[in-house]
């Protein structure tokens, strides 16, 4: 009877505790007056100097103000820079814009900007982008307004470098940056509320000294990882807003509620099927399924043919339900630097088979089968189904192929040793052409001491000068026909078979965000003057 | 040195665990013990032979050597002179660490035991919540069903444990959110924002396979011990229906019941990955299974420790339990 009581009692303390926790546990805000974001992915860092996460450096660059950001022509616009002079192609003198203001009310200098770019490489710093301005020889502050960088050699991405890393405090950040990276003061247009660690929850609220005006309205950043769940949320108005989060089965049902809106943002991310072109190792046995798949893949033949025997086409249409743009390279269409007239390899199977057969990879054996071939993907569903659909196709024309599915772990080892035949991947975001230099550059190509992106082992000296070319030269109309040229002659050559460019899918609680554009370079810098319904009658 | 001293000392205390007589107190601790530095060892061991490198998770693909040398040093993956740390003497930082409470993780760098620190009260009342739901509904259905073996309450309990069984966290989660959240907007969506009401679908998620287990359990257990001999003899003696039941049937039914509630309230510590991902509740599970991808080496260990911990509290909990229940049944002594 005793521990029946007992027992009852410690029932009733249990749900008296959860009630009484009911409601004021969470954060309080008034929810009609933040605008809820929600975002697929763990937030690892907010400082810019260690993000290395999309979703990470777009949160970052509202807490941290940037020298300059990309305009919707994905190219430079000066944000904290007021103007600035290039004295021949290396040096460039940066007039900061004056009375910036950090969030704790010290004021932005050009020594903060010396800081910020010039310990990027310090053991105290220890930041993933120490290399990204090793390009940098020199770089002083003139006054408290002025910045000269001087550099090793002309690098036409300069300006676009300057848009991902915003500036820390020098003052606050000196010689303890491991801290400080957890403490958030930035320069940006929102600043950190708070962060719930736990709950991955980010509050952002507007910095009263921006120098473009207050922003108008708070953010709540949530990380949802289900998919289902984000769209529940924006069903019932718990979040308001996703930008990229969302697949286009799931988006476009969400058409029919009434308070959503659903836009789609050409994307700047560039789908791509890449191809081992190394050819059989010296040492390899002539009589083996690999040697035979190894020599097809590298030559250029066969690598047409693979291309023009997949419908990439018609994988947009029904599996992306026409939210892709089919692509003719590295570039998307729309960008500065692309050749509007360059066309993908057409979808011509008997075309493929002839390729093939000039090649001297005729069908054989019992299956009549050319050379088998394995498509290495992660376990993500889409990208499996889109692997398993160019086995189908490839197999129509010869090609034994099949599917390999690797943890993304795994699979990233294998492409960095080069162990691969096809795999399917996507680069994002594509703002400046130099990166072409990172993917199919030769000097790219990794190895144990040297990271890279050409993992496919492509090497072509044409393309290597222009590459080298299209760096050095700071003038925008040669820039563009130079990489007019490489997109050329990588489309005949195809180490990667150019898949498509996604588009980006934006979902809004359009009832209540007023004022709100995404912007095409994936950033959330519309969010500055975006602001919320009840709002609406002061704005 | 001092590494293969900690693997010694665990595989002494595993064997010390072994002499101590198990059922008693001072067995129980060190064999605690010795869980906790198996579980460490292996997970650890495990994750290194996992492809991959905590390194590229961090850096990216287009950090250069030197960065990666810095990182690397950083957090104690190579030595001085770049050569890399090997797994006993990864494992002896991590014990040092552990001691001065100073263990970060690779990736954000914060302390891990903050970290779980700050998940810990969420992954626990969500397993306590559904497993009251268990434990309330599990025994009670399963001992109703076997006291109307073959009639309808009983095929009806058995569907019940059937379909509690069948249908998987992954379907049943948004199911409850589709008509509970959005609806009849009754609860929340997800989250943990809105304190007991954020907790009733997840636990009812969770709870219900618990439940379902639990009904098969203690309807079979029931069955078992409705025909036994004493139960015929207590029949026999002419007691009351009532306390044959209470007295003699129920208390050995529920042995095995309560051997399953402890075995599942480990599992649901570190293994509600699913349900805390469809609810997006900040536990213990998701933190681990993301840890793991990341190859985030001291968090995943920091995890484990605890989630060991715990069970290891839990499985002597259980013990003491069976002794409540069946008094010649205890720690610290042969049966009475």
């Amino acid at each position: 009877m005793k521990a029946k009581k007992l027992y009852q009692f410690s029932l009733i303390c249990f749900l008296l505790c959860l009630v009484s926790c009911s409601r004021s546990c969470g954060p309080s805000r008034d929810k009609d007056a933040v605008i809820t974001v929600d975002v697929a992915t763990p937030i690892e860092a907010l400082d810019p100097r260690y993000t290395t996460t999309a979703t990470a450096s777009r949160m970052a660059s509202l807490i941290y103000g940037t020298l300059f950001e990309l305009g919707d022509d994905l190219l430079p616009k000066p944000l904290l820079v007021e103007s600035f002079e290039m004295t021949g192609d290396k040096t460039f003198k940066l007039l900061l814009k004056r009375n910036l203001k950090f969030h704790n009310g010290t004021p932005l200098t050009a020594h903060d900007v010396v800081y910020t770019y010039e310990q990027l490489k310090s053991t105290d710093v220890a930041s993933p982008h120490a290399e990204k301005f090793e390009y940098v020889a020199n770089l002083q502050a003139l006054d408290d307004t002025t910045v000269v960088f001087e550099l090793k050699q002309p690098h036409a991405a300069f300006f676009t470098d300057l848009c991902a890393i915003g500036i820390v405090s020098k003052k606050s950040c000196s010689g303890r940056s491991q801290q400080c990276r957890h403490e958030l003061n930035g320069s940006g247009p929102f600043r950190l509320k708070s962060w719930d660690t736990a709950k991955e929850v980010i509050h952002l609220t507007p910095h009263a000294l921006w120098f473009e005006g207050m922003p108008k309205t708070d953010l709540l950043f949530r990380v949802v990882r289900d998919e289902n769940t984000r769209v529940m949320e924006l069903m019932g108005k718990k979040a308001d807003l996703t930008d990229g989060e969302l697949s286009p089965t799931n988006a476009f049902d969400l058409k029919k509620q009434g308070h959503l809106t659903v836009k789609q943002i050409p994307g700047v991310g560039y789908t791509y099927l890449a191809i081992n072109v190394r050819g059989p190792k010296a040492d390899e046995p002539k009589d083996t399924a690999q040697y035979r798949t190894r020599l097809a893949l590298a030559d250029k033949r066969v690598r047409q043919a693979i291309a023009h025997a997949i419908d990439f086409q018609q994988i947009i249409d029904k599996l992306f339900l026409n939210t892709a743009e089919r692509a003719s390279g590295l570039l998307p269409k729309g960008h500065w630097a692309k050749d509007a007239g360059l066309m993908p390899p057409p979808f011509d199977q008997k075309l493929a088979e002839q390729k093939l057969d000039d090649a001297g990879f005729m069908r054989s054996g019992a299956d009549s089968m050319r050379f088998k071939l394995t498509i290495a993907t992660t376990p993500n569903r889409l990208r499996q189904s889109t692997s398993q659909l160019f086995a189908d196709f490839l197999r129509k024309v010869g090609i034994d192929a099949s599917i390999r599915v690797k943890d993304w772990s795994a699979l990233y080892q294998d492409m960095k040793q080069g162990q691969f035949e096809l795999f399917a991947a996507v680069w994002v975001p594509v703002t400046d052409p130099d990166l072409y230099h990172f993917v199919h550059h030769s000097s790219s190509i990794p190895d144990s001491d040297k990271a890279g992106g050409n993992r496919h082992g492509y090497q072509n000296t044409d393309v290597d000068r222009l590459i080298d070319e299209g760096r050095a030269t700071m003038n925008q109309n040669k820039r563009i026909a130079i990489y007019q040229e490489i997109e050329r002659k990588l489309i005949e050559d195809l180490p990667y078979i150019p898949l498509w460019h996604e588009n980006r899918i934006v979902v809004i609680n359009s009832e209540k965000i007023h004022n709100f554009e995404p912007s095409p370079t994936g950033s959330l810098n519309g969010l500055r003057k975006a602001y919320v319904a009840k709002d609406k009658a002061k704005h | 040195m001092i590494a293969w001293v900690i693997l010694f000392v665990s595989l002494a205390l595993v064997l010390l665990s072994a002499k101590v007589a198990t059922n008693t107190l001072a067995g129980r601790v060190i064999s605690l013990g010795a869980v906790l530095v198996g579980a460490t060892l292996v997970v650890s061991g495990s994750l290194r032979l996992v492809p991959g490198d905590p390194i590229d998770h961090i850096l990216g693909d287009q950090a250069q050597s030197s960065s990666r040398e810095l990182l690397a040093k950083d957090l104690g993956l190579i030595d001085d002179n770049g050569k890399r740390v090997s797994f006993p003497e990864q494992y002896k930082n991590f014990i040092t660490s552990l001691f001065s409470l100073d263990i970060k993780s690779f990736v954000t760098r914060r302390s891990t035991i903050d970290m779980v620190a700050e998940r810990l009260p969420y992954t626990m009342v969500l397993a306590l919540c559904a497993m009251i739901i268990a434990v309330m509904l599990g025994p009670l259905f399963g001992v109703l069903a076997s006291l109307s073996y073959r009639r309808l309450p009983d095929h009806l309990f058995s569907l019940f444990a059937l379909v509690g069984i069948s249908v998987p966290s992954f379907f049943l989660g948004p199911l409850l959110l589709l008509v509970f959240a959005i609806r009849l907007k009754l609860l929340p969506i997800s989250g943990a924002d809105d304190g007991f009401f954020s907790l009733v679908l997840p636990s009812i998620a969770m709870g219900t396979a618990l439940a379902a287990m639990l009904t098969r359990m203690s309807r079979a257990s029931m069955l078992e011990v409705l025909s036994e001999d004493f139960i015929r003899t207590a029949k026999a003696k002419g007691l009351a229906p009532h306390t044959v039941f209470f007295k003699h049937a129920l208390r050995n039914a529920l042995i095995p019941v309560v051997t399953l509630v402890g075995l599942q309230f480990g599992v649901v510590l570190a293994g509600a990955v699913v349900t805390e991902k469809i609810f997006n509740w900040p536990g213990l599970g998701l933190l681990l299974y993301e840890s793991i991808q990341k190859l985030d080496m001291p968090l995943v260990q920091t995890c484990v420790l605890v989630i060991a911990f715990i069970y290891g509290l839990i499985n002597l909990i259980t013990d003491i339990v069976y002794g409540l229940i069946d008094p010649r049944i205890s720690i610290g002594g042969a049966k009475k």
